[in-house]
């Protein structure tokens, strides 16, 4: 009998969380799931949390994602190329990879999805119980339900998937300060994966029909400090943009003040709408440029 | 395999199942099959050394068993001592020596980088036991009576070669000769206790972990109220992991029909802290008694007071260093001694001047008193270094009431909140515990309750428990 | 003899142990008597070895189950003893 409600209580459990809690349309695993279904004109803006803060005035969606490494873009890539859409793609372009997945928690939800489960053997946090409804999110409940509280309580807001922190901490500069040390300790430069380069190409190749924009978001200007293998950055970008459906924007060393910066890799809300406009106003201009038809706006509503 | 992995639960499940259908006579040779299954999956080079430890034990043993010489018997004991001594410091302090001493010739490595090898799973708990084996056998309060394969199985036997608890050879070895023969009542506690201990380690300790190493690895940015928090969290954290692991040894144990000793008693209810090492790791704490502190004691009896807080102290730096070779773990020994050596000096005058107040309110503030010493001293316990304690300690005793969050507040501030949801869990559960212990029907129900508290609250965090590092 | 033996350990568990009331028997251990723990357990060794004047070895101290032992090692030490007690 014990047994029996044991079961019970699993699997109720796990069917509420997947549908009240884990697929929200503003989690991860709800963005994760708007990539899967959606079939639209949406502009998917792929990348890490460096890009998630890019909301421009277009109908564009961002999974950007915190620790996100290329590993899981390319997967995003694999189901939104699979789309039969024209509508232009943007990707961050990194100089080194995340090397990271960020929560796990993000990919039980599909952990069906072959390409899923090769994305999370690829990191060896495949785990056999992810298959199995009822146990799968154990140690992952209140992870979910943190997010789903900071939701509820209006710490974030969330609009086409880009992700708006409601009460950021004030500037301090003595800590930002501390912060660059720390940065300037580290080695900055561009740290390719020639296979995850490969990969990325062979989508542009494979898919001639999409217009692909390679964006780099602001970095605080001590990243460039001693920065590494610049030619070698500068030949692949170059490499990259003589595809025909390729535009690089490479933005990395736009300036903004100190009190932009969460930190060195990350603009404020403020810095970040700023930067946005202007990414709106190039892009809209290379369409211009190539008689390309305008892009629908943004949806009404939020 | 740690005792709270999938993997050991399915482990024990079958050696359980092995143990009820097979004959009784074949169930010591199933034991030892399992315990050295359980050993070798760690590392099967460490599983002959103690296997060769136990050997040589064994013939120390049997020899101080039998002969009558005494001068004899006083040389095969000091060479037992020095072997299970020299295997210990061998394989657990050499490191830090080597480390320490490379170090005033200016290298900055870890000690543990020149020698090729790491402690031995259990070394410590098992050179204990050995140690308090020849020494019985020596003082003639026991005497081997079992053959070479009861005593190899009492040497590895796989629920507590781990981290405990601390065996002795005239409690267990009688029962393990048996092959262990449990009934229906020892099966249902057994599971009561495993399901227990799952839960203090999923749902209290690993989800107290992530506060606590948050806050011990920038102790410079938080505030004072924080790392106050951090250092309660700690020390109940170390408790319910520690704890929570002699639960499941104790209850995988009992599933078999063989009883280890408690290792806790209630030790969050003790006035004083002479009281609490009475009731907190209780086989280490009485091992120390019997074979460290009562001999030297009597020794130096002829100091009187003096010769007690000497013993005190020493005994408790001792034990400090057994747990690792590092300052931190030396000062937390030595802070336990000293207070329990204030204790000692000042107990009569503090019966002289408590003697008017109501009992309940000394007992409670000797409560508060303990719990408060404790909690600081386990932050030496827990901190990296000494470095690292005294960021703790400062942050602690400077007012800074800023960073009530340490999460930022954009990203996840409600995790303090759900720790204390959990710890109410926790509290909710161990209530449960005790008011049905006597009530073995109620097992299911415990073991469902359990089961989805881990399932719902539960958190990943550390891998292992922290006293298996020891 | 005897009954000086008892009523003076009785004495000298009551003065240490700070407990007036305090009735030993033959079989009492410290389980038995509140506040004679290990640590005073020594203490108690001491005074009593101080009291009669005798002297325990370490073995002896440590094989010791109850007052009764205590009281019949202290009576064989003094017997064996040039000054004898009692």
């Amino acid at each position: 009998m014990a047994l029996l409600v044991f079961a019970g209580s699993c699997l109720l459990g796990d069917w509420v969380f997947t549908h009240r809690i884990i697929l929200r349309p503003v989690s991860d695993c709800g963005r994760i799931q708007h990539l899967c279904l959606e079939d639209g004109a949406e502009i998917p803006v792929f990348g890490t949390s460096k890009i998630h803060n890019l909301d421009m005035g277009l109908n564009t969606f961002n999974y950007g994602m915190d620790g996100t490494s290329f590993e899981a873009t390319d997967v995003f890539l694999q189901i939104e190329l699979a789309k039969p859409k024209v509508t232009p793609l943007i990707v961050e372009l990194q100089f080194q990879d995340a090397g990271t997945l960020g929560d796990e928690g993000k990919y039980i939800p599909f952990a069906s999805d072959p390409r899923f489960q090769q994305l999370l053997k690829r990191f060896h946090v495949l785990e056999w119980r992810y298959f199995v409804p009822g146990i799968r999110y154990f140690g992952y409940y209140d992870w979910y339900f943190k997010d789903y509280l900071n939701e509820r309580a209006h710490v974030t807001k969330v609009n086409r998937g880009f992700v708006e922190f409601l009460h950021p901490r004030p500037f301090d500069q003595a800590k930002f300060d501390e912060i660059v040390r720390g940065r300037l300790q580290l080695t900055n430069g561009y740290f390719p994966d020639e296979d995850q380069n490969r990969r990325l190409i062979a989508h542009i190749t494979q898919h001639p029909q999409r217009l692909f924009f390679l964006v780099v978001s602001p970095f605080h200007p001590s990243c460039f400090v001693h920065f590494q293998n610049e030619e070698k950055l500068k030949a692949f970008e170059a490499r990259l943009a003589a595809f025909p459906n390729v535009v690089v924007i490479d933005w990395g060393r736009m300036y903004y003040p100190d009190s932009s910066f969460v930190d060195t890799l990350h603009l404020r809300h403020d810095a970040a709408m700023d930067f946005s406009q202007k990414m709106q106003d190039q892009i809209g201009q290379v369409l211009r440029e190539r008689n390309a038809p305008a892009l629908p706006g943004k949806p009404s509503g939020p | 395999m740690g005792l709270d992995s999938a993997i050991y639960l399915l482990f024990l499940g079958f050696v359980a199942v092995v143990h009820t259908w097979i004959p009784g006579r074949w169930r010591v040779t199933a034991l030892l099959g399992a315990s050295l299954i359980f050993y070798a999956a760690s590392s099967i080079n460490y599983l002959i050394l103690l296997l060769g430890l136990c050997s040589f034990n064994y013939g120390a043993v049997s020899y101080l068993s039998r002969i009558l010489d005494q001068r004899r018997r006083t040389c095969i004991f000091a060479g037992a001592v020095m072997a299970n001594l020299t295997a210990l410091i061998a394989f657990k302090y050499a490191g830090a020596f080597i480390g320490e001493g490379l170090a005033r010739f200016g290298w900055h490595g870890q000690g543990t980088e020149v020698i090729p090898w790491v402690i031995p799973l259990g070394l410590s708990y098992f050179t204990l036991q050995m140690l308090a084996c020849v020494t019985d056998a020596y003082r003639r309060t026991w005497k081997l009576d079992q053959g070479f394969t009861q005593f190899v199985l009492f040497g590895l036997f796989f629920p507590q070669i781990s981290s405990g608890p601390i065996p002795r050879a005239e409690r267990l070895l009688p029962q393990l000769a048996s092959g262990g023969c449990p009934t229906a009542e020892d099966r249902l506690a057994g599971l009561r206790l495993i399901a227990y201990g799952l839960f203090k380690k999923y749902v209290v300790a690993n989800r107290l972990n992530e506060y606590v190493s948050i806050i011990f690895t920038v102790p410079s940015g938080i505030g004072t109220l924080p790392a106050l928090l951090a250092c309660g969290f700690n020390a109940l954290q170390l408790y319910a992991d520690f704890s929570g692991y002699v639960d499941i040894a104790i209850g995988s144990a009992r599933l078999l029909g063989i009883r280890l000793n408690p290792n806790f008693d209630r030790p969050l209810s003790s006035t004083s802290v002479t009281e609490l090492w009475r009731r907190w790791h209780m086989t280490l704490s009485f091992w120390l008694r019997d074979y460290l502190y009562m001999p030297l004691l009597i020794r130096i009896r002829i100091f009187g007071k003096l010769g007690v807080v000497l013993t005190l102290v020493i005994t408790f730096a001792i034990c400090g260093i057994w747990h690792a070779a590092t300052w931190t773990y030396l000062l937390f020994g030595i802070s336990q001694g000293l207070a329990m050596s204030v204790e000692f000096l000042t107990k009569s005058w503090r019966a002289k001047r408590l003697k008017r107040l109501p009992k309940r309110l000394v007992a409670w503030a000797g409560n508060i008193y303990t719990l408060g010493f404790f909690a600081l001293a386990q932050v030496l316990f827990r901190a990296a270094n000494l470095s690292q304690a005294r960021g703790i300690y400062s942050r602690m005793f400077h007012l800074q009431m800023s960073g009530m969050f340490t999460a930022s507040p954009e990203g996840k501030p409600y995790f303090l909140a759900l720790d204390c949801a959990a710890i109410g869990v926790g509290i909710g559960v161990a209530f449960f515990y005790h008011r049905t212990s006597d009530r073995p029907t109620s097992t299911p129900w415990f073991v469902l309750l359990c089961a989805l508290s881990i399932l719902f609250f539960g958190h990943l965090g550390s891998a292992h428990f922290i006293y298996a590092a020891f | 003899m005897n009954d000086n033996l008892w009523n003076d350990l009785t004495a000298t568990f009551r003065d240490l142990l700070d407990n007036d009331s305090l009735t030993l028997t033959e079989a009492t251990t410290a389980k038995d008597v509140e506040g004679w723990d290990s640590i005073t357990h020594v203490l108690i060794i001491v005074a009593v070895e101080k009291k009669f004047r005798v002297k325990f070895t370490a073995g002896e101290i440590q094989q010791l189950q109850n007052v009764g032992e205590l009281a019949a090692l202290i009576r064989s030490k003094q017997a064996s003893s040039p000054s004898g007690g009692g």
